[in-house]
């Protein structure tokens, strides 16, 4: 197996080399520094989903050099130690969309999603002190990368909504948002799984009495792979997270959700929350989950947990008393705890969503 | 309206009913008494249909039908309704689209149109009105967080809506204070009719101060081992079970 894999880590490298080599000279040296960091196969955060395969994807995609500054700029949007593949990325920018939003405005960047097969990225800034939307809702796969970095000004509040496309291919994909002093951001998603889906999601709170509140439903069915990995990662005083993900897999499908909460050193009253419960309907599909902490202050008041288990019969049972049928009971109970994971401005559309998800699976 | 003939069960492998027999008419409210043990939430669980319940022998039949026969949900198609002794929690399924999903299953069952959303809704509130249950309490996920008193009044509710030729009430007085019971009693009566008949699982003989039956029967060890009037409950209220077991 060492054999296989080092080849294609090897040729991603040598791949990655080249694009840096063939990019305008102000490419900063940084993304060749940052090879030397890129998950191998099995690596604990790759460990239930083989990045060889992403890797193979990149190299053998579509080739669009990157504008050197759009590269830098990038490279410095995001934490490249936590995620060396943005610097694949960056070297490999089909487009490039940045903007500020302004108090009252909604964002439905639909137009960036029809785009080419590729690495795409969006930053996002929302101007202090307003409240805006950010809806995603990709008709199809985004590309091999695609990164959305968000960075929410003092005292505004940004209201995220992500619904995945109904197949999102093979791809990587990173939310990096940073909150800054009393900034709010609320995020809701629907995540419907891929050949390869790789989510990301960083969140950082960096000013004083910053708050985020994600909630999310992740479905994988057919012979689909979602991996959600999420960080929260408290750098302030007085913030508070608060994530709650419902998994589903059905049939061969394979979920793997992963929840960091890291606390600083200086964020003294932080607090931190973070849940995820997870429904397993079929012996072939697989559920990976682990909730993580690591903190490095005492003033703090953190809860996770995870759990995997099966419909509650007895629920089940109190549907059927009431006449309604054994497969309709089972459809209900699952919307339900699907339903309580999504939400927010775009709640309708990913109603659609799953309803479509469901139709294609035996209850 | 109901027949129970001969019946016994058991849940695992253990024995609990044991050849019993019983008849509630159309019209009439019968209770079913007893100590802990006897098999009374047993029997109730039997009739409804409840997966790890099995019948070994006899039968059970509700006006023609022979319910051993059907599964839950057409059970309560034909007409059965359980008010459970513990309600479970659904959370994510709201309590309106949990009733409406109810309604509209049985009347589709029964080829009956569905019932049009806002006739629905006004039902159910006025429904829940008369209950002394708030209106956002529909919007809430199905006994999701509510009170004791509030899930046994959500029970009340759901017949109400769904009109089940048999109501069968399993210890439906427990964990509820004096004025929940009197709004819980009160709904029942309002049952009760000449097509309707209601069967009342029951330790304490209080909610019988509420809801006056037409018989009382005492379960021990799993059969009727003593029959009488609405006096019996009396009775057993002052002299306890042991004189009727202890033989």
């Amino acid at each position: 197996m060492a054999d296989g894999q080092l080849n294609t880590a090897q040729s991603f490298a040598a791949w990655l080399a080249e694009a840096q080599g063939t990019a305008p000279t102000a490419t900063p040296g940084d993304a060749l520094e940052l090879l030397a960091l890129l998950p191998e196969p099995g690596s604990e955060s790759w460990k239930y989903s083989p990045v060889n395969r992403l890797y193979e994807a990149l190299r053998t995609g579509p080739r669009t050099p990157s504008n050197p500054e759009d590269c830098a700029a990038l490279l410095a949007a995001v934490d490249t130690q936590r995620y060396p593949l943005a610097a694949a990325t960056a070297l490999n920018l089909a487009s490039v969309t940045r903007l500020t939003l302004n108090h009252g405005e909604t964002l439905n960047p639909e137009a960036f999603d029809a785009q080419q097969q590729g690495c795409h990225w969006l930053h996002i800034e929302v101007a202090p002190g307003a409240s805006a939307e950010l809806l995603q809702r990709p008709a199809q796969a985004t590309g091999l990368g695609a990164i959305t970095s968000i960075t929410i000004g003092a005292g505004a509040t940004l209201i995220h909504s992500v619904s995945g496309a109904p197949d999102s291919g093979t791809q990587w994909q990173l939310h990096s948002v940073g909150i800054e002093q009393n900034g709010h951001y609320q995020r809701h998603q629907l995540s419907l799984g891929g050949t390869l889906e790789r989510n990301d999601i960083h969140v950082q709170l960096t000013g004083r009495n910053a708050q985020a509140e994600l909630t999310g439903s992740l479905l994988s069915g057919a012979h689909d792979r979602s991996d959600n990995q999420i960080v929260l990662e408290h750098q302030a005083q007085d913030c508070r997270s608060e994530a709650r993900f419902h998994g589903l897999a059905n049939q061969h499908g394979k979920l793997t959700f992963g929840g960091r909460i890291h606390i600083l050193a200086d964020a003294a009253g932080t607090d931190a929350r973070l849940h995820n419960p997870n429904l397993l309907l079929a012996d072939t599909a697989e559920i990976n989950t682990k909730p993580e902490l690591e903190i490095y202050n005492d003033d703090v008041v953190c809860a996770h947990g995870a759990t995997v288990g099966q419909l509650n019969e007895d629920a089940v049972f109190y549907l059927r008393s009431r006449g309604i049928k054994l497969a309709a009971a089972r459809a209900l109970l699952l919307r339900g705890f699907v339903d309580d994971g999504i939400g927010g401005p775009d709640q309708d559309h990913m109603t659609t969503l799953i309803n479509a998800r469901f139709a294609q699976w035996t209850l | 309206m109901l027949e129970i003939t001969n019946l016994s069960a058991s849940v695992g492998d253990e024995a609990i009913i044991d050849g019993l027999t019983l008849a509630v008419p159309a019209g009439e409210v019968h209770a079913i008494m007893g100590p802990n043990g006897s098999g009374k939430s047993t029997l109730a669980n039997v009739l409804s249909g409840r997966p790890g319940y099995s019948v070994t022998q006899g039968s059970i039949k509700l006006g023609d039908l022979d319910l051993n026969e059907l599964e839950p949900e057409e059970r309560a198609v034909a007409g059965l309704f359980l008010a459970f002794q513990y309600p479970t929690e659904i959370p994510g399924v709201s309590n309106m689209e949990f009733l409406k999903a109810a309604l509209d299953a049985q009347r589709a069952a029964r080829e009956e149109e569905p019932l049009d959303a806002s006739s629905f809704m006004r039902t159910a509130r006025a429904t829940a009105k008369e209950l002394d249950l708030d209106p956002d309490f529909l919007k809430r996920g199905v006994n999701e967080g509510f009170s004791g008193g509030e899930k046994k009044r959500n029970e009340i509710l759901q017949m109400l809506m769904l009109q089940p030729k048999l109501a069968i009430l399993d210890e439906t007085d427990s964990g509820l204070d004096i004025d929940a019971l009197q709004v819980v009693a009160e709904g029942v009566n309002r049952f009760r009719a000449p097509d309707h008949a209601i069967l009342l699982v029951t330790h304490y003989q209080r909610l019988l101060d509420y809801i006056k039956p037409d018989r009382v029967h005492v379960l021990a060890a799993g059969k009727v081992i003593k029959s009488g009037g609405p006096e019996l409950a009396l009775e057993l209220e002052e002299r306890g079970y042991g004189w009727l077991t202890d033989s």
